[in-house]
């Protein structure tokens, strides 16, 4: 009866064609919050890493005279209690914060992935399972169970990732489930299945590339927020410890002697908040690229 | 809806027994001798010997788990703290109305603060009003709380003057500066979320028909859009929750506050086991409890999902 | 306004879409009227424009990223494009109403279906709230449901019943206008035939006019007096139901047709339309179904075709219609 099944969504089937990277790239080419995100996390990415090489002063070097040291030319950000430049301790520090920041959520991300696509494609026992493991997880407040595991872990920066990235798997592989659910519903899954496609291929190239979308949005502002816990927990003391220079280290270093100089305090948490922010203008360019609808 | 509510409360036990087993098996690794940090340093090997002996230290970790659980869930005994050597459960309950306080006034202002924001946000979506109002918000989850405590401290309790700079004992004011800045995030991240929902109502077609049938654009927005907008922001709130419980670790760092937060903190300075397992088990009992809780707030907001807790479909 | 009993006058409207720095031209100077008490059909495929003539009308447009450049609705002699957005809130669900398209989700799924008509009862006729509640339950009733399903909700009703909610909204305070935007689509093909009677019968009682936006030709027949067969949101022919039934003229309507099984004939193919609609961003040069019209010569894609009468208000919208008709004679 139809006489339009001809024309159908042919508007859909040819920019599918140019490929979903292609679009969403151009999309967020087009988004100058997101661009300005991108090119200060660029530019501190590479700060981190040539920092070494470029930091004005070397990160460890005190100086008696120079204690305390209000900012100034010598020092654009002044110099902590051991006379050590501020400003050097922030570059050579965006190694550790950012580090932490992208290792945990990547570990995170991974083992989340790994068992979301499990327990989304399998159902049934598996997911009743591990779905109950990690209501036991997430009942602990994440801060209160990231403490807990560096605390019994011990400092380091291998035992801060893992105390940090334990907390964020529940929410990746509840994400990508019912990302996932949503999908296998849909009849190309059936469709695929139909003619014989392998399990695993089901899921690498049906499944995921279709409902990966609210996982790698969740990922880039977790980057930020796993930055932020990494600080809180090296502020109370566990996590990542002096002499490293570490954002949230020196914060807590700095904290007792705030009221008398306050720049101890001020610039590393500018540094925690430039990189979060732009992680986060990043997430949001990159959720409205994804879902072009949202965003109007 | 009461075997819900049943079915949930008993499907708690099993969850506050992961918990324990958890959190037991996280302090059995911990570095350090629970002997050692009880007598001080000036113990003699055979005293720490004879200690660890008494306390049960020496046997194997399934042993060890077994009694732990027969004292929690059988005894209901949350033991004694090893620095204090006064009841664990009393010392959190003294202890908890700070937190309480500071996680419930966080959380008001969260959805007082958040919500309308966002509200604000949608309704002017592209104006200035949302322009202004989204940065705020971007700038809110993106500032580490700890930090913005540090520099509200400066400004307010240092340079002005106004509030005090930690401690309780000043009433209300005490507690200003702390909930600001462990709320901060969560308004702001409520800000952004009842914003994306309510622009994501607004372009259902139920909204279309509401319009066409000539309601005004009041009503269609606050009688048709905020309900439906409202309901996915309820698990917000509920995880905030979360969030404010794990700030408030933080938050009563900074300004001194003699909290659960507080009080867990220096127990996993000190060693002191007991009063660490049983704060994050009483912590994650009243976050259970919040998201038991939301999830019955939606079965009364969204008649579809109380349909399907009463696993009816049809005519009721 | 030439005609007394003319209820709406659609004049040169045109209605545009603004995506990711793309101007769509989804509704470009489409012209019809439409007397009290008839019904038009609106006939074309999935995304020539038909909808948004119907939104334009209501005025319910998404603003932005739609925009009506240039065009004048006359309905009962006043200008809607002019109205005020308050005067438009007194003609919305009152003297215009609308039958949508998903009847899945054209309801509040949080509110009483019942509650949802006597909402625009109370709106309009000013009745008390428990008046209001009685006249939805007859409405409910007219249509079909129970009344003591009103404290229902739509999750608790099936699609063809929605439909029939969202029918009784429409009709529950006698609008002069009907718009019925495809209004069977989404429904089952049993469901169909009952909810159109149903529809045909209430407008009859209620003397209401109709706009009935559909790409089933079938319904056309059943319900419409006049056809507008609309193509990349054009008017491409334009004649009463028998000119368009017995004569089609311009080449897509002739595809449609083409495209129809008929019980009478013994054809062992369908024949359908080639290709595919074009890019509403970038329309063709000259005749905007040129690239797909069998007939099309370089006089189709250059200049823009007028439509143009062929005798006794059938309008067609074609610079080839000898040729056709000559080809026409030949095959029979």
């Amino acid at each position: 009866m139809s006489v339009t099944a001809v024309g159908k969504d042919h508007v859909g089937v040819r920019s599918k064609r140019q490929g979903q990277f292609g679009q969403v790239m151009h999309r967020l080419r087009k988004n100058k919050v997101a661009m300005i995100g991108l090119g200060i996390m660029i530019v501190l990415i590479v700060v981190a890493l040539l920092s070494p090489w470029i930091t004005p002063y070397n990160y460890a070097k005190t100086s008696k005279a120079d204690r305390y040291a209000l900012p100034s030319w010598q020092h654009l950000f002044g110099c902590d209690g051991m006379g050590r430049d501020i400003l050097s301790r922030i570059m050579y520090g965006a190694r550790a914060s950012l580090f932490l920041g992208l290792m945990s959520t990547m570990v995170a991300t991974v083992v989340g992935v790994l068992l979301g696509s499990l327990v989304g494609y399998y159902g049934g026992k598996v997911d009743n399972i591990v779905m109950r493991i990690l209501d036991i997880i997430q009942a602990i407040p994440g801060m209160l169970l990231s403490i807990a595991i560096s605390a019994a872990l011990g400092s380091g920066i291998g035992n801060t990732i893992l105390a940090l990235s334990i907390g964020g798997i529940p929410m990746t592989v509840r994400l990508l489930r019912g990302s996932i659910l949503t999908v296998r519903k849909q009849e190309y899954i059936e469709a695929a299945e139909k003619i014989n496609c392998s399990k695993w291929r089901v899921i690498t190239s049906h499944i995921l590339p279709n409902s990966i979308a609210p996982v790698i949005v969740s990922v880039t502002m977790g980057i930020g927020n796993t930055i932020l816990q990494a600080a809180s927990l090296s502020y109370i003391g566990l996590g990542v410890q002096p002499p490293t220079p570490e954002w949230g280290a020196m914060l807590s270093e700095g904290k007792s002697m705030i009221t008398k100089y306050p720049h101890l305090c001020i610039f590393p948490g500018l540094a925690i908040m430039l990189v979060v922010l732009c992680l986060n203008m990043l997430g949001d360019g990159l959720r409205d690229a994804m879902d072009p609808k949202l965003k109007n | 809806m009461i075997r819900y509510i049943g079915k949930r409360l008993l499907w708690m036990i099993p969850v506050m027994l992961g918990i324990a087993i958890l959190i037991f098996s996280i302090m059995y690794i911990c570095p350090g001798d629970p002997a050692q940090s009880l007598l001080g340093p000036s113990a003699s090997a055979v005293e720490l010997a004879a200690k660890r002996q008494e306390m049960g230290l020496n046997d194997p970790y399934i042993v060890r788990l077994g009694r732990y659980l027969y004292q929690t869930f059988i005894k209901f005994d949350l033991g004694t703290s090893y620095k204090f050597g006064t009841s664990v459960f009393a010392g959190l309950m003294e202890r908890m109305q700070y937190t309480l306080v500071i996680a419930l006034l966080c959380m008001a202002l969260q959805v007082f603060v958040g919500t309308p924001l966002g509200i604000a946000a949608a309704t002017h979506h592209n104006g200035i009003a949302d322009r202004i109002c989204m940065f705020l918000a971007l700038l809110g989850v993106s500032i580490p709380a700890f930090w913005l405590a540090l520099m509200l401290v400066l400004i307010f309790a240092v340079n002005l003057g106004w509030l005090p700079t930690s401690g309780v004992s000043n009433g209300l004011a005490s507690f200003i500066l702390p909930c600001i800045a462990n709320s901060f995030a969560g308004i702001a991240s409520q800000a952004r979320h009842t914003r994306s929902s309510m622009l994501e109502v607004i372009r259902s077609d139920y909204i279309v028909t509401a319009k066409a049938k000539g309601l005004s654009e009041k009503t269609v927005l606050f009688k048709h859009a905020l309900p439906n907008a409202l309901i996915p922001i309820i698990t917000i709130v509920g995880n905030g929750m979360g969030m404010m419980l794990g700030g408030t670790v933080i938050i009563e760092n900074v300004f001194a506050i003699p909290g659960v937060g507080r009080y867990m903190t220096d127990a996993i300075n000190s060693r002191d086991y007991p009063v660490v397992m049983g704060g994050v088990l009483i912590l994650g009992l009243i976050f259970s409890l919040i998201m038991l809780l939301v999830d019955i707030v939606y079965a009364f907001v969204d008649p579809r999902i109380k349909a399907q807790y009463e696993g009816r479909k049809g005519k009721k | 306004m030439a005609n007394k009993d003319m209820l709406l006058s659609v004049k040169n409207l045109s209605v545009e879409y603004t995506s990711e720095g793309e101007v769509i031209h989804a509704v470009n100077h489409v012209s019809f009227e439409l007397e009290k008490g008839k019904t038009i059909g609106l006939v074309g495929e999935t995304g020539a424009g038909k909808t948004s003539i119907a939104r334009a009308i209501l005025r319910i447009l998404p603003e932005p990223p739609a925009r009506v450049p240039n065009g004048e609705i006359f309905f009962e002699g006043k200008d809607l494009l002019k109205e005020s957005e308050a005067d438009m809130q007194k003609i919305r669900g009152k003297e215009i109403s609308m039958i949508f398209q998903d009847p899945m989700t054209a309801l509040n799924p949080i509110m009483r279906v019942g509650e949802q008509i006597a909402e625009v009862i109370h709106l309009h006729e000013h009745c008390a709230k428990a008046e209001s509640v009685e006249k939805a339950k007859k409405m409910l009733e007219m249509v079909g449901i129970p009344g003591e399903r009103f404290y229902e909700y739509p999750h608790q009703f099936s699609g063809g019943m929605k439909q029939r909610v969202v029918i009784a909204m429409a009709l529950a305070c006698s609008p002069t206008l009907l718009l019925a935007d495809e209004p069977t689509t989404a429904l089952d093909v049993t469901i169909q035939a009952q909810v159109l009677d149903m529809i045909n019968d209430l407008k009859q009682k209620l003397n209401t006019s109709m706009i009935m936006i559909t790409h089933d030709l079938g319904i056309v027949a059943e319900v419409c007096d006049t056809v507008a067969v609309v193509y990349a949101g054009e008017i491409m022919e334009y004649g009463t139901k028998e000119q368009i039934f017995d004569n089609p003229q311009y080449p897509y309507t002739i595809g449609l047709f083409g495209s129809l099984p008929d019980l009478n004939s013994d054809v062992d193919r369908l024949s359908p339309i080639e290709g595919l609609p074009p890019n509403p961003a970038d329309l063709p040069q000259g005749c905007a179904f040129h690239p797909r019209c069998p007939y099309a010569t370089d006089a189709c894609r250059g200049e823009h075709i007028p439509l143009t009468d062929i005798g006794g208000g059938h309008l067609c919208r074609c610079c080839r219609l000898k040729e056709i008709a000559a080809q026409k004679a030949k095959e029979v």
